[in-house]
């Protein structure tokens, strides 16, 4: 069960709701010298957007949210994803969780380091929302499919490329953690208090408690992964 | 020995007319296990009070080492 059947009277991290615009800054370079430069805001109305508060941080008349947006369509060629596109949201081998031609580019020594690998977060970025009948479905349309098979001189898979015309019909979308703004609005109480009937009214999914979980892990993974230069020998 | 470096701290002997004695326990990584060792206060090894199998086998090189994973997210079309 991926979302709840009934949802509850009050926000938590994760809910799908709808109504909340999202807001963009551009600017072409940083302000250094002078605050009279030119710069853009891009406003729209997506249909759906997601909470990004941990539960307890909701309220105070604020609210964090990112756009739920259409699946990459890259993600289509990628077989294990293919299968069941939520696999994204759990830790995997990254053999599974890479586009094919991104496999056949890499070094020998490289794949084998990716075989030999400890199942983890892949697509850091992306957490992706299961198909139900609130959202409507769209097509992505994929022109190439890849086979996998042994490469006879490194006996290590490889991946062939034929042309295909392959039209998907999917329900499936996504969350970018790179997309994350925040939106005044003085009806967001915090849980304990009862919620507005506006607020409620704007909640359109909640997720089970299993699925928030998830969200919650990979979003601690996108943040508290180490990189390289920041790595302590013990 | 520094109240930071104390994971437990255990009085015994307090019976009626015992002596008074302090113990610390350590806990120590080793390999996939973690290994609570009784020291006096004064840091002397009393003995090995329990084996725990530490449940994150990765170390923290391990878990920073995984770099393979960063090839997971580049996407350039040919």
């Amino acid at each position: 069960m991926f979302y709840l059947d009934a949802i509850e009277k009050k926000l938590r991290f994760g809910d799908v709701l709808k109504g909340f615009v999202s807001t963009t800054p551009k600017i072409s370079e940083p302000f250094v010298q002078s605050t009279n430069e030119h710069y853009n805001i891009g406003v729209f109305l997506p249909e759906f957007s997601v909470v990004m508060d941990p539960c307890c941080q909701i309220g105070g008349g604020t609210i964090s949210l990112t756009p739920l947006i259409q699946v990459k369509p890259h993600f289509w060629d990628i077989q294990y994803l293919a299968e069941d596109m939520t696999r994204i949201n759990r830790k995997a081998m990254p053999k599974d969780l890479m586009h094919p031609e991104t496999w056949n580019r890499m070094p020998v020594e490289k794949k084998l380091e990716a075989i030999n690998a400890i199942p983890d977060y892949g697509q850091r970025n992306c957490f992706v929302y299961g198909e139900n009948g609130e959202f409507p479905k769209y097509t992505v349309k994929r022109d190439v499919r890849f086979i996998e098979v042994v490469d006879p001189e490194t006996q290590l898979p490889k991946y062939e490329k034929t042309q295909e015309q392959k039209t998907i019909t999917t329900g499936h979308y996504m969350i970018d953690f790179k997309n994350i703004y925040h939106v005044n609005c003085d009806k967001i109480f915090p849980p304990e208090k009862a919620i507005d009937v506006k607020v409620f009214g704007s909640k359109v999914l909640q997720l089970a408690i299993r699925t928030r979980n998830e969200l919650r892990d990979k979003m601690a993974f996108y943040y508290g992964y180490p990189p390289i230069e920041d790595r302590i020998d013990e | 020995m520094s109240d930071e470096s104390r994971i437990d701290h255990k009085e015994e002997d307090k019976g009626t007319g015992g002596t008074s004695k302090e113990y610390v326990t350590r806990i120590y990584p080793f390999d996939k296990y973690l290994i609570v060792v009784k020291l006096t206060a004064d840091g002397r090894f009393v003995g090995i009070e329990e084996v725990r199998v530490n449940k994150d086998f990765r170390s923290y090189k391990q878990r920073a080492s995984q770099e393979i994973f960063n090839y997971v997210d580049e996407y350039k079309p040919e």
